[in-house]
C-alpha cells in the first residue's frame, strides 16, 4: 500500500469520518439471549471471527469488491447491489446494511465524491438498494482507494463497528476491544487475501448469527437496530 | 446472474398434482432410478384437498458424481406435502459432488411443502443442491433443507462441503435467493458456526404471513436454537434452526410444519409417519 492510499484508508476509517459503519452490533445485542449468558471477550471475538469468516467475507466482500471493479458503471453496480440485497437471509442486518449505505452516501454527497448524487437518486427512486458494501466499493473506487485496500478497510470497520459496539453495550471493555482487535485483524487480513472472481456470488453460512439478529430484533430496550 | 436454472435432460422424478373436485390427484409421474414414490396419501380427513406424497431413495443414499433433478407442479387451488421417508445418506468419493436440482411450480391458489428430512453428511461428502421456485399469484409454499454431520467411526471424519441454494420467483420476479456455503472441516470444528450443534436447517414460508415471532414461538423446543426472520422483498418468512440432534431437528420441524399448515388450512395436520 502506497502513502496516499495508506493515508486515505485511516481517513475514511477514522470514527470522526462519518462512514455509517461504526457501531453496527451485527446481532451481537441477541448474543446473549442465544447464548442465554452474557457473553465475555472469547465470545464476542469468536461471533465477530464467524461473521467475517462465514457471512462478510463471502458475501458483502464479494459485493465490495465487484461493485469497485465497476468502476462507476452505477447500472452495474445496482445489479450487484440487488443481489446482495435479495440474498441476504437476515431482516435487521439487510435493513442495516441499507441504512448504513445510506449514511456513506449522504457523507459522500457532502464531500462531492462522483457518483455519490447520481447513486443516492437511484436509492431515492427505489431503484438500487445502496446496501453499505456496494455503496463501499463505488464510493471507495470513486475516491482513488485501491480494490485491496478497500477490502481490508471495510474488514476493518465491521470488526471495529462490533467492538465498538460490544463497548457500548458493556459487554467489554476498551482494552479488552484492542486485546481481541490483533486476531480479528489477522482473519481479516487471511480473508482479503482470498482471491475474488469476476462470477462470484454473494454466499455464506452463519445460522447462529442470523438467530442472533433474529433474537436482538424482538429485545425490549435494545440499544441498536441492528 | 440470476437467470432460472434450464434443465437439460428429463428429471429422475418429475410429478404433477392439480386440483379436481375436493381432492388433489396426481395427473403427471415419471419416476426413474434412483427414485422412487409412494401412492398418493390423503391424511387430512378436514382437508381432503391436501395430498401427500412419501419420496423414496432405492439407491440406499446421495452418491457422489450423481446429478439428480426433481422436477414439481402444483395446479391452481391444489395442495401437496411432498416430504421423504428418512434421512438422505451423503456418500464422499474423492472429492466429487453430488448434486441436486428441485425444479417447482405452484400456480395460484396453490400450496406446497417440501420437506426432506436432512441430508447426512458422512466423511468426505460434497453435497449441492439447488432449488428453483416459481410461484404465481397467491400461491403458498413451505421448504425446508437441513443438513445432518455423522462421523459414523468417530475417527475425526469430516465432509467436504455443503451448498444449498433455494431461488424464489413470484410472478416471474426474483424475490429472494437464500445461498449457504460452508466448508465441511468448518462444520466439524467445535468452535465453527454449527456450535456444537450436529444439524443445521433452514425453511422458507412463502406467504403473505408476516407474524415472524408467532412462528419463531412454536419452534421453541428442547435442544433447539431457531431464529426467523422476514425474507427480502416480502418473500415470506424464514428460518434457521441448529440442533442438538436428529431428534431435536424433527420435533422442530414437525412443529413448523404443523403451524405452516394451520395457518393455511385451520387445522392442525395429521400426523406424517415415518
Amino acid at each position: 500500500m502506497d502513502a496516499s492510499a495508506l493515508l486515505l484508508a485511516l481517513r475514511f476509517g477514522d470514527t470522526a469520518f462519518p462512514s455509517g459503519g461504526f457501531a453496527f452490533s451485527q446481532g451481537l445485542e441477541g448474543l446473549g439471549a442465544v447464548s442465554g449468558a452474557r457473553p465475555d471477550t472469547d465470545a464476542i471475538a469468536g461471533f465477530l471471527t464467524e461473521q467475517v469468516r462465514h457471512r462478510w467475507g463471502s458475501a458483502e466482500r464479494v459485493t465490495l469488491v465487484q461493485c469497485h471493479r465497476g468502476d462507476g458503471d452505477l447500472d452495474a453496480i445496482a445489479a450487484l447491489d440487488h443481489d446482495l440485497d435479495l440474498s441476504s437471509f437476515s431482516e435487521p442486518l439487510r435493513l442495516g446494511a441499507r441504512r448504513n449505505g445510506a449514511a456513506l452516501l449522504a457523507t459522500h454527497l457532502r464531500l462531492g465524491t462522483p457518483g455519490a448524487a447520481a447513486y443516492r437518486a437511484r436509492v431515492a427512486d427505489g431503484a438500487a438498494p445502496g446496501t453499505l458494501a456496494a455503496v463501499q466499493g463505488l464510493l471507495w473506487r470513486a475516491s482513488g482507494l485501491d480494490e485491496a485496500s478497500a477490502a481490508l478497510l471495510a474488514g476493518y470497520q465491521l470488526v471495529t463497528g462490533g467492538l465498538t459496539a460490544a463497548t457500548r453495550l458493556g459487554l467489554i471493555g476498551a482494552l479488552g476491544a484492542q486485546q481481541a482487535m490483533p486476531a480479528l485483524l489477522a482473519t481479516v487480513a487471511a480473508v482479503c487475501a482470498e482471491p475474488v472472481a469476476s462470477d462470484a456470488e454473494p454466499v455464506g453460512f452463519s445460522p447462529f448469527s442470523d438467530i442472533a439478529a433474529a433474537r436482538q430484533a424482538r429485545l425490549p430496550l435494545r440499544l441498536f437496530s441492528n | 446472474m440470476n437467470a432460472p436454472l434450464a434443465s437439460l435432460r428429463r428429471p429422475e422424478l418429475d410429478i404433477a398434482v392439480e386440483r379436481r373436485g375436493p381432492a388433489s390427484r396426481l395427473v403427471g409421474r415419471y419416476v426413474t432410478y434412483p427414485f422412487h414414490l409412494t401412492r398418493l396419501f390423503a391424511l387430512d380427513a378436514a382437508r381432503p384437498e391436501v395430498a401427500t406424497l412419501y419420496m423414496q431413495s432405492s439407491s440406499g443414499g446421495f452418491y457422489a458424481g450423481e446429478d439428480l433433478t426433481v422436477q414439481v407442479r402444483v395446479g391452481a387451488g391444489a395442495a401437496l406435502h411432498l416430504t421423504t421417508q428418512a434421512s438422505t445418506l451423503v456418500h464422499g468419493d474423492r472429492g466429487r459432488t453430488a448434486r441436486m436440482r428441485v425444479l417447482v411450480e405452484v400456480a395460484a391458489g396453490g400450496f406446497l411443502a417440501y420437506t426432506p428430512d436432512p441430508q447426512i453428511l458422512f466423511p468426505g461428502a460434497a453435497s449441492d443442491t439447488r432449488l428453483d421456485i416459481a410461484l404465481e399469484g397467491d400461491a403458498v409454499a413451505f421448504l425446508a433443507d437441513g443438513l445432518l454431520v455423522h462421523d459414523p467411526k468417530n475417527a475425526g471424519g469430516m465432509p467436504l462441503a455443503y451448498r444449498s441454494r433455494v431461488d424464489v420467483r413470484r410472478d416471474g420476479q426474483l424475490v429472494a435467493s437464500d445461498r449457504q456455503v460452508v466448508d465441511g472441516p468448518d462444520l466439524a470444528r467445535p468452535d465453527g458456526p454449527l456450535h456444537g450443534h450436529r444439524v443445521a436447517a433452514s425453511a422458507l414460508w412463502l406467504t403473505a404471513e408476516t407474524d415472524a415471532h408467532g412462528f419463531e414461538d412454536a419452534l421453541d423446543r428442547p435442544g433447539c436454537l431457531a431464529g426467523v426472520s422476514s425474507l427480502p422483498n416480502g418473500a415470506g418468512l424464514g428460518l434457521r434452526l441448529l440442533a442438538r440432534d436428529g431428534a431435536a431437528h424433527e420435533r422442530a420441524m414437525r412443529a413448523a410444519f404443523a403451524h405452516v399448515f394451520a395457518a393455511r388450512f385451520g387445522v392442525p395436520p395429521a400426523v406424517r409417519r415415518k
